[in-house]
C-alpha cells in the first residue's frame, strides 16, 4: 500500500475515534518543545501502526507491548527498515490490562509522528521506545481546512513549565502543520550536536 | 484519499472536539481491546463506565530506596486527603515499607527509580492494572529519581504530586475545570497548592463511589 494511502486510512480511523471520545492521558511531565524532543531522541519517524502485540515480560513482572510500526518517513536518525518494532509499557494479556496513565496511545491503523529512543523498560533493556510518553507521540489529523496537522498527545497533560515558562504542548490543540513540523525537525536534527 | 473522504473525516474530527463536557472532573476509561491505551477522559455518566475499585480500603506500600527516604509523612498526608473526602468511603492506608518495585505483583507500591519508563521529561508515572469490567486491582506509582523531590513545598513537592497521582490511582483523570483555586486533578502542576483537594476533586471520588 502506498505510504500516503496508509496515512490517510489512519486519519479516517482517527476521525471516527475522535467523534466518540476525546483522546487524553495523564501523569506529571515537564514540557518538551520540538527542540528538546529532537535533541533527546535518536529517531523521529512518521508512519502507521500495523499491529500491536502485548505480552508478559521475561520475568513475568510487567505487561509490555510490541508495536509494529510501518515507517513512511524518517525525519531523524538512521533510516529504518519499512517496519520497526517499538516497545512500550502496558497492554492487555488475557483478562488483565496494564494501563500506563500518560503513556503513548498507539492504535492499530492510525498514523503518528513518533520520537523514539533506546531506554530500559521492565524486563527489556535498551528497548526502542517512546521515551517522552504522550509528549513523544503526535497524532496525524486533518483539520477543517483540509490541512494535515500533527497534534501532540500531551495536549491535555499536566505539563510543568519549560525553561521559557511554556506549559502548552507544541502546537496546542490545533497541532502543527505536518509540513512545517517535518521541516523544523529536519532543521533541528541537522544542527551540530553541541548546538542542540 | 479522495475529497469526500477527507470531508467526512474532518466532520467527525470537528464533532468529536465540539462535544461539550457536562462535568468538570473526568474519569479514566479503558474500554478498548487489543491496543496500547493511555486511558480516555470521560464524564461520570459515560456510557462505557470508567476504571474503578471494587473495594473501599486500599493500602499502598512505600519503597524507600533512592529518594523515597524521608517521604513517609508526605505520602501519608496525600493518602489522608483522599480518605478525608466525607462524601465517599474510600480509605487509603499507608501499609509500611517494601522492597517491591515497578511490577505487577498484587501490591500497590510507591517508589523512586530510574528506568521504569519514566525518564527525561517524566516526573512521575502511574500504572493501573485492570481486570474485566475496568476494575482496578493494583496501582503503582514511580517517581523519577533523576529530579529532586522535597517535602518543603519547593519543586518538586512530593505531597502534591503524590496526591495527584493517587487521584489517578483511584480512577480519576484530569479535570476540565480551570478556575481558581485549581483542583489537585488539574492538568497542570502548581506547587504545594496541589496538596489540598478542592470540591471538584471530591466530586470525582464521590462519582466513583456512587456509580460502583
Amino acid at each position: 500500500m502506498k505510504a500516503a494511502e496508509r496515512i490517510c486510512r489512519g486519519l479516517v480511523a482517527l476521525a471516527i475515534a475522535a467523534a466518540f471520545v476525546a483522546p487524553a492521558g495523564a501523569t506529571t511531565l515537564v514540557r518538551q518543545g520540538l527542540d528538546e524532543l529532537v535533541a533527546n531522541n535518536a529517531n523521529v519517524v512518521v508512519g502507521e501502526v500495523l499491529a500491536v502485540h502485548s505480552y508478559w515480560n521475561e520475568d513475568g513482572s510487567f505487561i509490555l507491548s510490541d508495536v509494529t510500526f510501518g515507517v513512511t518517513e524518517t525525519l531523524k536518525g538512521k533510516k529504518h527498515r519499512p517496519e520497526i518494532t517499538v516497545t512500550v509499557m502496558g497492554g492487555k494479556v488475557g483478562d488483565l490490562t496494564s494501563l500506563i496513565v500518560g503513556g503513548p496511545e498507539l492504535v492499530e491503523g492510525k498514523a503518528y509522528v513518533l520520537f523514539l529512543n533506546r531506554e530500559d523498560l521492565p524486563g527489556a533493556k535498551a528497548a526502542l521506545t517512546v521515551r517522552d510518553l504522550s509528549q513523544g507521540t503526535f497524532d496525524l489529523a486533518v483539520n477543517a481546512k483540509g490541512d494535515l496537522r500533527a497534534i501532540s498527545q500531551a495536549d491535555r497533560q499536566p505539563l510543568l513549565a519549560d525553561r521559557l515558562g511554556r506549559t502548552d504542548a507544541p502546537g496546542g490543540a490545533a497541532g502543527i502543520s505536518f509540513d512545517a513540523m517535518t521541516q523544523a525537525i529536519r532543521e533541528i536534527a541537522s544542527r551540530p550536536e553541541e548546538a542542540n | 484519499m479522495n475529497r469526500k473522504t477527507f470531508a467526512f473525516a474532518t466532520t467527525l474530527v470537528v464533532a468529536g472536539l465540539a462535544a461539550a463536557p457536562s462535568f468538570a472532573y473526568r474519569m479514566i476509561q479503558n474500554t478498548s481491546v487489543g491496543r496500547v491505551s493511555a486511558g480516555a477522559a470521560v464524564a461520570c455518566n459515560a456510557a462505557g463506565g470508567f476504571t474503578h475499585w471494587n473495594i473501599r480500603n486500599i493500602s499502598w506500600y512505600h519503597n524507600t530506596a533512592n529518594q523515597g527516604s524521608g517521604k513517609t509523612t508526605a505520602l501519608q498526608n496525600a493518602m489522608a486527603s483522599w480518605t478525608g473526602v466525607t462524601s465517599a468511603d474510600h480509605v487509603l492506608t499507608y501499609a509500611g515499607t517494601t522492597t517491591a518495585g515497578w511490577s505487577t505483583d498484587g501490591r500497590n507500591t510507591l517508589l523512586w527509580a530510574s528506568g521504569n519508563g519514566c525518564t527525561g521529561s517524566c516526573l512521575a508515572l502511574t500504572a493501573l492494572v485492570l481486570q474485566s469490567g475496568q476494575v482496578i486491582v493494583e496501582t503503582d506509582v514511580t517517581f523519577n529519581n533523576n529530579v529532586t523531590w522535597t517535602t518543603t513545598g519547593s519543586n518538586y513537592d512530593t505531597e502534591s504530586v503524590a496526591a495527584h497521582e493517587l487521584g489517578h490511582a483511584l480512577g480519576i483523570h484530569h479535570t476540565n475545570l480551570s478556575s481558581s483555586p485549581s483542583p489537585t486533578m488539574a492538568a497542570i502542576y502548581f506547587g504545594s497548592g496541589g496538596r489540598s483537594l478542592e470540591t471538584d476533586d471530591r466530586s470525582a471520588l464521590q462519582c466513583a463511589e456512587s456509580r460502583y
